[in-house]
């Protein structure tokens, strides 16, 4: 190990001084993947927790991880090319950027990569997934100044971006039924089994007879990737609320919020099911995983409150009162861009009231 | 060798002075000794018009702790001097020459049986006159321009209800302005429940300022669980937490094997080791008399609050311990898979956290890059003075200094939590430090501008 260790550490001084000088962020994000870095603390404290960023991510990577692996069963061998695409994607970028800006490789592409699977149709040709994961990427993240910088979350900035360009590609009125499929490639032309999302059926009011909320939880649904299993969706998404990855006042915000906006819009007109939707669509994979990515939400505690009450009735009144299918993905964009302004009254007022008391 | 020595003099009929001259103390923390400051402010209303006799100070004799060593008839009552452990008179006090007096430290737990008056002494170690930038107490020789008096709890005692009255606070830094011949505006850092006794603000001659925050460090706060470990290799700000005594006997029964150096040394994960001495005074400092291998980086003070030594280091009285610290240069295989069974974390993505039993290897290592801030929280979560450090960070980034005081800047306690907890591996409180000394830099150099009583003055007359 030691051995392979000063390998990468000459591979990447090698790499430093050759022409190929812009690939050494990937080099040395490599080694620094693979072995931990020998940097004492210098400066009080001397002593570091033993957390790292690294850490952090590598959680959200396993919590999304059985959601992937059930949708490569389903949905058969595009899904890892499409993950590995994302990652190819991402790397480059990052590593231009990086070089670009004399540091190192953040890993926080790896939960961008994997999201930008889990939140297209496997319908979805390889070409738009990747503009899709470039523009995110740079026009969601690094334009902005990187990691921990970004105002809004790159993988929705990316699926916006392709969304709003080619809608029929992206985001189609019926998607393929899931079937097991694990060594074939999907093709739209093979596969013409479609089936209309348990969303659009809420919508549209035409859900079928059997259909149960106990089947929604349990059963595999058309959609996304990532809307193939809303149970396992709950699971990450609690395995992360647990191991404190996300903050549990988001999901709890949009539920309350989403409650209280179909709550109130039912008194004017018929809404869907309250729990059937929370289980349909995107809601779920946009609670857990999209919503509570701590960059771009409020700093402060009452803030996420308000955030998460905020993206839950986006969530209702986009879904019931636009011709929009799914709302998730505004909802989450706005709230991402009204995060600042929140932080800001929050604090004001927490000013304005330390004031008063002292 | 934990001799102290303490002398009582009075240099006028309104300066009395109570020193209390200590050995470099190992941990930062003894048993009964009551802050030298919070003893100099143990005066009441008038005190120092009042001639204090002296008790009891024969050549020779031993005086259990708490006994009274100089008595005083005020219009408010009885008042007295006393020190918190067993003190040897070495010569008596004659008339204007002060009387030289041992103490001698030892790990004890607090004594039950304390009267009322007490336990109200003992709990004065609250009052402490806080150096807004050093964060320690101000020398007892120094009028600063602004008094911060800190009345924080840093751990709830068991009784609460003995807590320093509003009046028994006022009174005494009404005393300490009249002892320094000076009119200071105060600014009180007081918790939120302590708060509520201050309202309506009282008449003082002095300008007062109270400042509420959260309690600090309540029993659940994770930053307490740490520095509960931590205490042996230098905490300095927890001095009145009680600890865990059995650790501290043991250090202590150590450190008297090997008195004067050489060093404790402890193991770190990664292969790091550090060691705590305690030093004479004075005495320059040599890695090698700790027993520190040869390179090991050394540390003035305690492994959370401790500063790099330069480079000829020399012992200040003022120093409580001295660590070395080798370096952590072990590189681990695919280490953020590490389930981390014996990792020092706060964080549920460690199995240490689930194994409370587990005895955990604190880290040296960075163990990560540093990255930018991810606003994952866990500063404010660990910060005990309940500030939002990863906010006041950007706001100085960003060049928003003003912002960063209003958000509480000055009430960092410079504890290094937050970079300990940070996951970006951010030198949090080194920037903040360096913030706050520039903000007072400021306000040193620009008085007039600073002092709201001078603006004020500067009013009335135009």
């Amino acid at each position: 190990m030691r051995f392979l260790a000063r390998l990468l550490d000459r591979a990447g001084e090698r790499v430093k001084k050759s022409p190929a000088a812009p690939l050494y962020p990937l080099v040395e994000a490599v080694n620094a993947a693979l072995f931990s870095p020998d940097e004492t603390a210098s400066r009080a404290p001397f002593i570091r927790d033993a957390l790292s960023t690294k850490r952090f991510v590598i959680a959200v990577v396993i919590a999304l991880f059985p959601v992937l692996a059930l949708a490569t069963w389903f949905y058969g061998l595009k899904v890892p090319v499409m993950l590995l695409v994302a990652y190819g994607t991402g790397a480059v970028v990052e590593s231009v950027f990086a070089w670009f800006r004399g540091e190192h490789i953040h890993e926080g592409f790896l939960v961008t990569g994997i999201l930008m699977v889990l939140i297209f149709p496997v319908t979805t040709p390889l070409w738009v997934f990747v503009i899709a994961t470039v523009f995110g990427i740079v026009f969601g993240k690094e334009v902005f100044g990187g990691v921990g910088q970004n105002p809004v979350n790159p993988a929705l900035v990316g699926r916006m971006f392709v969304f709003l360009s080619w809608p029929a590609l992206v985001a189609p009125s019926a998607y393929p039924e899931p079937a097991y499929r694990l060594f074939e490639w999907y093709s739209p032309a093979a596969d013409a089994v479609t089936a209309a999302t348990p969303l659009l059926q809420l919508k549209t009011g035409v859900l079928p007879p059997d259909a149960s909320l106990l089947q929604l939880l349990w059963q595999v649904k058309p959609g996304c990737i990532g809307e193939l299993s809303s149970g396992l969706l709950i699971l990450g998404g609690l395995y992360l609320v647990f191991v404190r990855v996300v903050n549990f006042r988001i999901p709890l915000g949009m539920l309350a919020g989403s409650a209280l906006a179909s709550g109130l819009l039912g008194l004017f007109r018929p809404m869907p099911d309250l729990v059937g939707a929370w289980l349909s669509g995107g809601f779920l994979l946009g609670m857990f995983f999209m919503a509570t990515d701590p960059v771009t939400v409020p700093a402060t505690r009452v803030g996420k409150w308000i955030a998460g009450l905020l993206c839950g009735l986006l969530v209702v009144i986009i879904r019931a009162l636009t011709p929009l299918v799914e709302g998730v993905m505004f909802a989450v964009v706005l709230m991402n861009l009204a995060s600042p302004l929140i932080d800001e009254g929050v604090r004001a007022l927490q000013r304005r009231k330390e004031a008063d008391h002292a | 060798m934990s001799v102290r020595h303490l002398s009582l003099s009075y240099s006028s009929p309104y300066r009395f002075r109570f020193r209390f001259q200590a050995a470099v103390d190992p941990v930062g923390f003894d048993g009964d000794a009551v802050d030298p400051v919070g003893l100099e402010l143990h005066l009441p209303r008038d005190a120092a018009r009042v001639r204090w006799t002296p008790v009891g100070l024969e050549p020779g004799a031993t005086i259990p702790a708490w006994t009274p060593l100089a008595e005083a008839a005020t219009p408010q009552g009885s008042a007295f001097l006393a020190a918190g452990t067993d003190v040897r008179v070495l010569e008596g006090f004659t008339g204007r020459q002060p009387a030289r007096l041992e103490v001698s430290s030892s790990w004890r737990p607090a004594p039950d049986d304390l009267t009322p008056r007490e336990v109200w002494l003992r709990h004065f170690a609250w009052l402490r006159l806080c150096d807004p930038v050093g964060g320690g107490p101000v020398p007892s020789t120094v009028v600063p321009d602004r008094l911060f008096v800190s009345l924080f709890d840093p751990e709830p005692l068991a009784v609460p209800e003995t807590a320093p009255a509003p009046t028994e606070v006022l009174a005494a830094i009404t005393a300490w302005h009249r002892a320094m011949d000076a009119r200071v505006p105060v600014t009180l850092i007081v918790t939120r429940d302590q708060a509520r006794a201050w309202t309506p603000a009282p008449d003082v001659e002095f300008e007062l300022d109270v400042l509420a925050t959260d309690a600090v460090y309540p029993a659940h706060h994770p930053g307490l669980a740490l520095a509960r470990r931590l205490y042996p290799y230098g905490f300095d700000r927890l001095r009145y937490a009680w600890t865990d005594l059995e650790t501290l006997r043991l250090f202590e029964a150590a450190l008297s094997r090997r008195p004067e150096a050489g060093a404790i040394p402890v193991r770190l994960s990664g292969g790091a080791v550090c060691g705590v001495a305690r030093l004479a005074p004075w005495s320059r400092i040599d890695p090698a008399v700790l027993g520190a291998p040869a390179g090991a980086l050394l540390v003035q003070g305690g492994l959370l609050t401790g500063t790099a030594a330069g480079l000829a280091p020399v012992v200040h009285p003022a120093d409580r311990a001295w660590t070395w610290l080798t370096a952590d240069d072990r590189r681990e295989f695919l280490w953020f898979m590490n389930p981390g069974f014996a990792r020092d974390s706060s964080s549920p993505l460690f199995a240490s956290h689930y194994l409370p039993w587990v005895r955990r290897e604190l880290g040296a290592g960075l163990r990560g890059e540093r990255r930018f801030c991810i606003a994952c929280n866990r500063c404010e979560v660990h910060c005990p003075a309940g500030l939002d450090p990863q906010h006041l960070w950007k706001c100085l980034r960003k060049g928003f200094d003003a912002e960063a005081r209003e958000h509480g800047l000055r009430r960092c306690l410079e504890c290094g939590l937050c970079s300990y907890a940070c996951p970006s591996k951010i030198e949090l409180a080194d920037e903040l430090r360096a913030a706050r000394a520039k903000a007072s830099r400021v306000r040193s150099s620009a008085p007039t501008a600073a002092s709201p009583e001078a603006a004020r003055r500067k009013e009335e007359s135009p």
